[in-house]
């Protein structure tokens, strides 16, 4: 499927696969944020993946849309079809003890289940990074089962832990640093997923497999201390 | 080694060079100074390289102690500074052009008089640490800059090595001054750049992808109307208010990537015009783009200022950017003339 390609602004692009399901859409992503990257021409500054989209940053004072634009398509020609992107398989330890899991009994009594069987359905799937962003770091996360799917709260929160795990919607994501959230709190994780002074900052990447794994009180802390 | 210390702090002062492009992908924020050209001619008077980290005030500025003869320049709002030592009154400090601040005196900013964002070049540049290919302070995700943090009094910010421009100037203000007692500054500047029409200021955009679904009932373009920026604005992003724009039908989207002068709909109606903090997605319609080329202005609205907005094309956007870097270019070069020669 050919994508779109749209001018966002006068200084970006976004390319997107809209009529895609999410799976196909990721994977034609994830091949063409790759292919782009490598092949950057001057005044091409960064290349940024998205859910049904990726985003094309250039210096406007370098070039014009319709060399961005040609540029864009030329490349996504020759995009390998059979690019197979690494991804990697990790476990995330996540403490749902009442302390962190603010609403954890609200997920539950809005699906008539109980706390256990809400930990139970979330740490049983296996989670697809489909996007980071909305702060440094966030993974936005596709799989979760539909018997959790919980709208946002009517008010967001002014201020989330950082290691949040949420749920808004039918996604699932982390809170990656402290940060104002509107998404239904269910855990902790002691894992730092974003940390400015490593390298690289960022723990996950798009595309990536995750499986939370439950720890308990103690275990969260033993984290903590060894980290 | 030089440095400086803040003695007071204005209201939200920053350390910011040009930003980090390339990390995007992992949801950090361009970010960098908010009027990037005001930068870039700071550093430039300082003869300072475009992207050493300069103090970016708003709306009020710190007062600052200089423990060595330093070499500064000021550009972007003008905060009224004015240079205090143990004996005289106080002095204006001239803005736009390079000027010698002596050991042991200060230089008090105040409330901007017209602008809102002023810039404090340092021949040297702030040395903060390089946190992922940049000094900029990230305030929401508190990394970079000063401690991740806005300065407040009894900072006390490392300065760089000054350049050999930077030197040699430094060296000539100071003779200049032996000879004359006084004369601390150079007799030229280059051009202040434009800041916003205080009465109303206009900002040029180009059409966002769903500008053509804003309802045909009310206001159809975004330039048909006056908006007030409103006290809720931040380094993130500006609420517009005084006027609600509608679509004709608002369905769900999925987050996609948006720049610094994109202008956002959320369901209340009041635009969202996103600065140079903002993060790099976001799942509300985009209405237009302010263009490059008027992100400066824009950075200098103040908060309760009138703005509206007019519809250029993307040709014209992109023409107007690369004439405006094109006498920069020029204006910048002649301030490192000047500097050298």
């Amino acid at each position: 499927m050919t994508p779109s390609i749209e001018p966002l602004g006068d200084s970006a692009a976004i390319v997107a696969w809209r009529l895609l399901d999410e799976a196909a859409a990721r994977r034609a992503i994830q091949n063409a944020t790759e292919h782009l990257d490598h092949n950057r021409i001057d005044g091409v500054i960064a290349v940024a993946p998205a859910f049904r989209s990726l985003t094309v940053y250039y210096e406007c004072g370098k070039l014009a849309w319709l060399e961005v634009e040609k540029w864009i398509s030329d490349s996504l020609n020759s995009v390998p079809i059979t690019l197979e992107t690494p991804q990697q398989q990790l476990k995330i330890p996540v403490c749902y003890d009442p302390e962190f899991a603010l609403d954890l009994t609200a997920v539950a009594d809005a699906h008539d289940l109980n706390t256990g069987d809400v930990i139970r359905l979330h740490s049983n799937a296996n989670y697809v990074v489909q996007m980071i962003g909305f702060s440094p770091g966030f993974p936005y996360l596709a799989g979760l089962p539909s018997q959790l799917h919980t709208p946002r709260r009517a008010s967001p929160r002014i201020q989330v832990p950082a290691g949040s795990v949420a749920i808004g919607g039918a996604q699932t994501g982390i809170y990656s640093s402290k940060s104002p959230g509107g998404w239904n709190i269910i855990g902790r994780t002691p894992v730092q997923l974003f940390d400015p002074q490593r390298n690289p900052p960022c723990l996950l990447r798009s595309g990536d497999v995750i499986r939370f794994i439950p720890i308990d009180r103690q275990q969260f802390d033993d984290f903590r201390e060894r980290t | 080694m030089n440095r400086v210390h803040i003695l007071r702090s204005g209201l939200c002062s920053t350390v910011q060079d040009r930003g980090r492009a390339g990390f995007r992908h992992i949801g950090v924020p361009l970010g960098g100074a908010l009027d990037s050209m005001a930068h870039d001619l700071a550093n430039r008077l300082a003869g300072n390289p475009v992207d050493a980290a300069t103090i970016e005030m708003t709306l009020t500025g710190d007062e600052i102690e200089f423990t060595h003869d330093t070499l500064i320049a000021i550009t972007g709002a003008d905060m009224a500074p004015t240079l205090h030592d143990s004996s005289d009154l106080p002095q204006p400090v001239a803005q736009h052009c390079p000027r010698l601040i002596p050991a042991g005196s200060r230089v008090r900013f105040q409330a901007a008089r017209r602008g809102c964002r002023s810039y404090l070049a340092i021949a040297g540049g702030v040395d903060v640490p390089v946190v992922m290919g940049s000094r900029s302070t990230v305030l929401r995700a508190a990394f970079g800059g000063h401690g991740g943090r806005m300065l407040t009094a009894a900072d006390d910010l490392a300065i760089g090595t000054p350049s050999e421009a930077g030197r040699q100037t430094l060296e000539r203000l100071l003779a200049k001054r032996s000879g004359t007692g006084r004369q601390v500054h150079p007799h030229w500047f280059v051009r202040p750049i434009d800041l916003p029409n205080p009465d109303i200021a206009t900002l040029r955009i180009v059409p966002g992808a769903h500008m053509t679904c804003l309802c045909s009932s009310g206001l159809e373009r975004p330039s048909d109307a006056a908006f007030r920026v409103s006290s809720q604005s931040d380094r993130m992003g500006y609420r517009l208010i005084d006027q609600r724009l509608e679509l004709e039908h608002r369905e769900e989207m999925l987050s996609e990537g948006v720049i610094p002068g994109t202008i956002q709909l959320p369901p209340d109606g009041n635009p969202i015009l996103l600065m140079a903090d903002c993060a790099p997605t976001g799942g509300y319609p985009r209405i237009g783009h302010v263009i490059s080329a008027d992100l400066g202005i824009a950075a200098q609205l103040r908060p309760g200022q009138l703005v509206r907005f007019a519809m250029v094309t993307l040709d014209q956007a992109q023409s107007v950017f690369r004439q405006q870097r094109l006498m920069l270019t020029k204006a910048l070069s002649m301030a490192g003339l000047m500097i050298h020669g």
